[in-house]
């Protein structure tokens, strides 16, 4: 470097060390002014820590009806906190004594009260030990507590170092059992649940500090699906306290913000409506049709334009004030646990996680496969009988022994002819054995919806490729097992034979076996991976494998009737904020798919299902709505093969729609042994319908 | 590669304030650590101990190579920064919601924004020194800005803020001290710095969206807030700084002791061994403590720019006054941030607070200084 340009450069770096000494100027000047002339004020407030943060929890936001009526709300109820750090530094008491005297307390309150004190306080140190890594901030450990123990709290304070009472806003459920399922419930946050929590928070853009552990959070139903419009933003307080973390001055506060409102497109009158009477079909199946096993049911109403899901519900009844606080081991049971007989815990949704086979309500699906495949006219008649089948001992017969003679599309649907569907079934499958499923699909059915709540499930529409996907594999794997065995065997009888004749024996043997082992693999194989005739006549009448849920059917009946357009249900129209009232989200119809069936071929369907309430097995199931049009379909759905007893045990399935003209909303309901559709779903949509056609004037 | 009498040319002061700090950084993690993992209080102790252990090794390796050798493969280094940057990006993990770490075998992670800080000295320093007696006018800045801009974009969306304004700090330090025209300069700066701020009152008053994320900007109206004049935010970094500020204040002259601290030792705290580690050496070791600190630091960076001086050429000096750039602003924000006068921007106390890759890179740059200071004047034979 040149001398000229290294003295450039040298006062240029000078310069740079200037700056450098202003900076440092700086940073010690700072230094001084926090240390030293400020010093002592500092001290004091970081004794015992007089800064002390105390979070205000935000009230969630309030689940309404599509008119407003509050589904679940945010009441102040009052809770016990317990705040660690105060607890230890509470001269001469040993923390964990101080426990177990809150526990004697509480114990009588502390879950199904049976719990002994040390048991209540070790459930304690279990809460306490969970937050560890928030010391600074009280935990919660009992909710919505008694007036009676609010007082005895009290009363003995000084006994209690760290333990308050405050008041906290709390989750209530006025319906009750009227929506349970579609609501959810609302828990703390478990430490494997959180980090799902976060990763949501970030996918909407938010930091993942939305979401610590011991918030509280929806745990299914629109309270977990829109958590993170619901929860509000707690508050803080900064609060200067003495010694003995008795506040002596409020410095700042940050007010907490009330979490949005949620606006379901479910009607609450007409959820009632169809809770209530599921209810009462229910019991009436237990009390007068001796059908102990009977509790089991759901149905759902939606909108067939729109995918709005007016009512939703599932039996038995879900209760969401049952899950607040602490529950108790056999609520916990009931709810969550497996029940006696196999079925799951009440939280369960029988409406969207359950599928059921569909019965007879399937058939439609045959039907219009059928025409559109050019398989049938609609006017075509075909024998009700078995020798209409090719087949024809091992078809399903009809619910009537006598026969109807010939009939057409809507004489076999509206008196629900078996071997006429099991005819077209035929005709369809022996060209495409996908095909039925295909057509299944295109409706919705066996495939998930995108319903916006989490949970659901996609049920079965069987086909041939899937039989052989589903049973193909396993059978070729137990076969080559077995001969890998007999291989074995073979050659240890080999190496153990030791005379010619041994030998002989040895290989007669394992010809023979072999043999045994392909003949039955063949056998299990052409029955169990292949698709057969049988399985075509149980697919056409919707017993079989298929397996749906009530809301597929709902919304299978809908896209029939609303020109083939398969739209994504939905439960959440909008979300508002409660100050402003500005919209925050708003949810649209969204069309999932455009049906390949003819406008033409839907209205002979429809036209058909009209006459099942005119003229066939659904006559006089809407005989108190004065001026009803529609039309609707019933099911019978055998829960065993035949043989078993559950060949003689039913679930009832129900689908239907209406008005006729311009279709408004579509119904399906699956009671469990509920032994004939329209005695059971067909009862629940009764009732709904009435319910809809008064509050919108339709009665004549 | 290193000729015995290179060692003639060694400045032994500013390693043994290299060494000194070390130690410091080991008494004082030895305390603000001890708290975080109840089951084992020396944990991170040990595992800083390993994270020296093995800077050192990366030091000495890069004094041993002439840093001339740099200069050859410039661009190469410049286009693996960029790589490595993409990489985060698509393959990062997040923690705290930023992608800053990307995993190498296994469960060892690195966070390659803190080599890109060096990888942008060497590079930048080359191409500053190239346009030697060329950055006179506004439109010479133009070429800077570009090769600066590209990095600082990659690692502002990991999103990694902090890193972003070291890389700016790191290219004004290396600017004017490479002969860029100082008025013109600061003119560019002065504007940038007006229209920033006028976006972010756009954006928080009338909600003009800006490509920042929430938490970044809170952190900017938090700091121009603090606590103390009714800040509305007190759970995040409000909050900290808050606490940070009460340690520091209640130290005093002479501390409350080794281990004596109540803010730190009970948690209150956060991130007291990382971020926020000065607080501790504020609370425990007192105004006295802290200033030496602050004072080792000063002779270090002084230090550097007598080195910047002696440096054989203007390559050399560029490298070291990148690294006095980056040390320098490292400490002003960090200590800045503790004590309440500087937003919290995530930037680590360099070789003091805990952190491998931090460390590493740290020392990488030490090496990169000791490297040029080996090799101030042509060896006469």
């Amino acid at each position: 470097m040149e001398e000229k340009e290294r003295s450039s450069l040298k006062v240029k770096l000078f310069l740079l060390g200037i700056a450098i000494f202003l900076v440092f100027s700086v940073l010690v000047s700072r230094l001084w002014n926090l240390q030293i002339a400020k010093g002592s004020e500092y001290v004091a407030e970081a004794k015992g820590n007089t800064f002390r943060y105390v979070s205000i929890p935000a009230p969630r936001g309030d689940i309404v009806d599509d008119k407003g009526r509050i589904f679940v709300t945010s009441l102040p109820q009052f809770a016990i906190t317990l705040d660690w750090l105060d607890l230890q530094s509470a001269k001469g008491m040993d923390p964990k004594q101080v426990v177990k005297t809150l526990a004697g307390y509480i114990q009588h309150y502390w879950g199904n009260g049976k719990e002994s004190v040390d048991m209540v306080a070790e459930d304690i140190m279990a809460k306490v030990q969970m937050h560890q890594f928030q010391r600074y901030e009280p935990v919660v450990l009992m909710e919505n507590i008694p007036l009676q123990l609010r007082a005895v709290l009290a009363e003995h304070q000084q006994e209690l170092p760290g333990i308050s009472v405050e008041p906290r806003p709390f989750r209530y459920y006025p319906m009750q059992t009227v929506a349970g399922h579609i609501l959810g419930y609302v828990r703390e946050v478990t430490s494997s649940e959180l980090k799902g929590f976060q990763d949501r928070a970030v996918q909407a853009g938010l930091s993942s500090d939305t979401y610590e552990s011991g918030d509280l959070v929806g745990q299914m139903g629109v309270e977990n699906s829109y958590d993170l419009y619901l929860r509000g933003q707690d508050g803080v307080q900064l609060m200067e306290v003495d010694n003995q973390a008795r506040p002596v001055d409020r410095l700042t506060r940050q007010d907490p913000v009330v979490g949005k409102t949620v606006q379901l497109t479910i009607d609450a009158d007409l959820q009632k409506t169809v809770s209530d009477a599921l209810d009462s079909v229910i019991a009436n199946l237990q009390k007068n049709e001796g059908q102990a096993k009977a509790g089991e049911g759901s149905a759902v109403l939606i909108d067939v334009k729109t995918g709005k899901v007016l009512a939703m519900v599932s039996r038995p009844a879900m209760n969401p004030n049952d899950l607040t606080g602490n529950i108790p081991d056999d609520v916990y049971q009931r709810y969550f646990g497996s029940q006696p007989g196999g079925t799951p815990g009440v939280a369960w949704d029988r409406a969207f996680q359950s599928v059921y086979a569909p019965g007879s309500t399937f058939k439609m699906i045959t039907a219009m496969a059928a025409l559109q495949d050019g398989k049938v006219g609609p006017f075509e008649t075909i024998y009700d009988g078995p020798s209409s089948l090719s087949h024809p001992k091992s078809s399903v017969g009809d619910w009537n022994a006598a026969s109807f003679g010939r009939v057409n599309l809507f004489m076999g649907l509206g008196e629900s002819i078996n071997y006429y569907f099991e005819a077209l079934g035929e005709r369809v499958m022996a060209a495409n054995p996908e095909r039925l499923a295909q057509v299944a699909r295109e409706f919705g059915l066996g495939r998930v919806s995108g319903i916006d709540i989490p949970g659901e499930s996609s049920g079965t529409a069987p086909s041939a490729t899937w039989k052989l996907q589903l049973n193909g594999p396993r059978l070729e794997k137990a076969r080559d097992q077995q001969l890998e065995q007999a291989q074995q065997k073979y050659n240890d009888m080999m190496a153990k034979a030791t005379t010619a004749s041994q030998r002989q024996a040895a290989q007669n043997w394992y010809a023979q076996e072999k043999a045994k082992i392909m003949f039955n693999f063949n056998q299990n194989y052409k029955y169990g991976a292949e698709w057969q005739w049988y399985d075509t006549y149980n697919t056409s009448i919707g017993q079989g494998d298929n397996k749906y849920s009530a809301l597929q059917l709902a919304n299978y009946v809908a896209t029939i009737v609303n020109g083939g357009h398969h739209m994504k249900p939905y439960l959440v129209d909008k979300v508002t904020d409660p100050n402003t009232g500005k919209v925050v989200l708003q949810n649209n119809p969204s069309e999932l798919n455009q049906v390949d069936i003819s406008p033409q071929n839907l209205d002979y369907v429809k036209q058909a299902m009209r006459q099942v309430v005119t003229a066939g097995t659904g006559v006089g199931v809407f005989k108190d709505i004065p001026g009803f049009t529609g039309g609707a379909k019933t099911g019978t759905a055998q829960l065993g093969s035949r043989g078993t007893t559950g060949a003689e045990e039913y679930n009832g399935v129900f689908v239907a729609f209406t008005p006729y003209d311009n279709p408004q909303i579509a119904f399906a309901a699956v009671v469990g042994y509920g032994i004939h559709g329209n005695s059971s779903g067909g009862q629940v949509a009764a009732a709904a319908f009435k319910e809809y056609y008064q509050e919108h004037g339709m009665m004549k | 590669m290193v000729d015995k009498r290179m060692f003639r040319n060694l400045d032994y002061l500013f390693i043994f304030v290299v060494i000194l700090l070390l130690g410091g950084s080991l008494l004082i993690m030895s305390t603000a650590s001890i708290s975080l993992v109840s089951t084992h209080p020396y944990f991170y102790l040990k595992q800083q101990m390993v994270w020296i252990a093995s800077g050192i090794l990366i030091l000495i390796a890069v004094t041993a190579v002439d840093y001339q050798v740099f200069r050859k493969i410039s661009w190469w280094l410049y286009g693996f920064n960029l790589a490595i940057l993409v990489a985060v990006l698509l393959f990062g993990n997040s923690a705290k919601g930023a992608s800053r770490w990307i995993q190498v075998l296994g469960s060892f992670s690195i966070q390659p924004s803190e080599f890109a800080k060096i990888l942008i000295i060497i590079c930048f320093a080359d191409f500053v020194a190239k346009r030697k007696g060329k950055l006179k006018r506004f439109r010479d800045f133009i070429p800077a800005f570009i090769y600066i801009g590209i990095p600082s974009v990659l690692v502002i969306k990991q999103p990694d803020l902090g890193t972003g304004l070291v890389f700016l700090a790191i290219m004004i330090g290396i600017m004017l001290v490479g002969g860029a025209n100082p008025w013109k300069f600061s003119a560019v700066f002065l504007i940038a710095l007006m229209l920033f701020a006028g976006a972010i009152f756009a954006h928080t008053k009338f909600g003009m969206p800006i490509p920042l994320k929430e938490y970044q900007v809170n952190r900017v109206t938090t700091f121009l807030q603090p606590a103390t004049g009714g800040n509305t935010d007190l759970r995040g970094d409000a909050y900290q700084v808050m606490q940070s500020i009460v340690a520091i204040g209640s130290g005093g002259m002479w501390g409350k002791g080794y281990r004596e601290g109540t803010q730190g030792q009970l948690n209150f705290l956060p991130e007291h061994h990382t971020d926020f580690v000065f607080s501790i050496v504020g609370e425990e070791f007192g105004f006295v403590g802290s200033v030496t600190l602050l004072f080792l630091f000063f002779i270090l960076l002084l230090r550097g720019v007598g080195i910047a001086m002696n440096a054989q050429d203007q390559f050399g000096a560029l490298i070291v006054t990148g690294v006095v750039a980056m040390l320098a602003f490292h400490i002003l924000v960090n200590v800045g941030m503790t004590s309440g006068i500087m937003p919290v921007t995530g930037i680590p106390l360099p070789l003091i607070s805990y952190g491998g890759s931090a460390m590493w890179s740290n020392l990488l740059a030490i090496g990169l200084v000791i490297n040029v200071n080996l090799r101030k004047q042509k060896l006469m034979f």
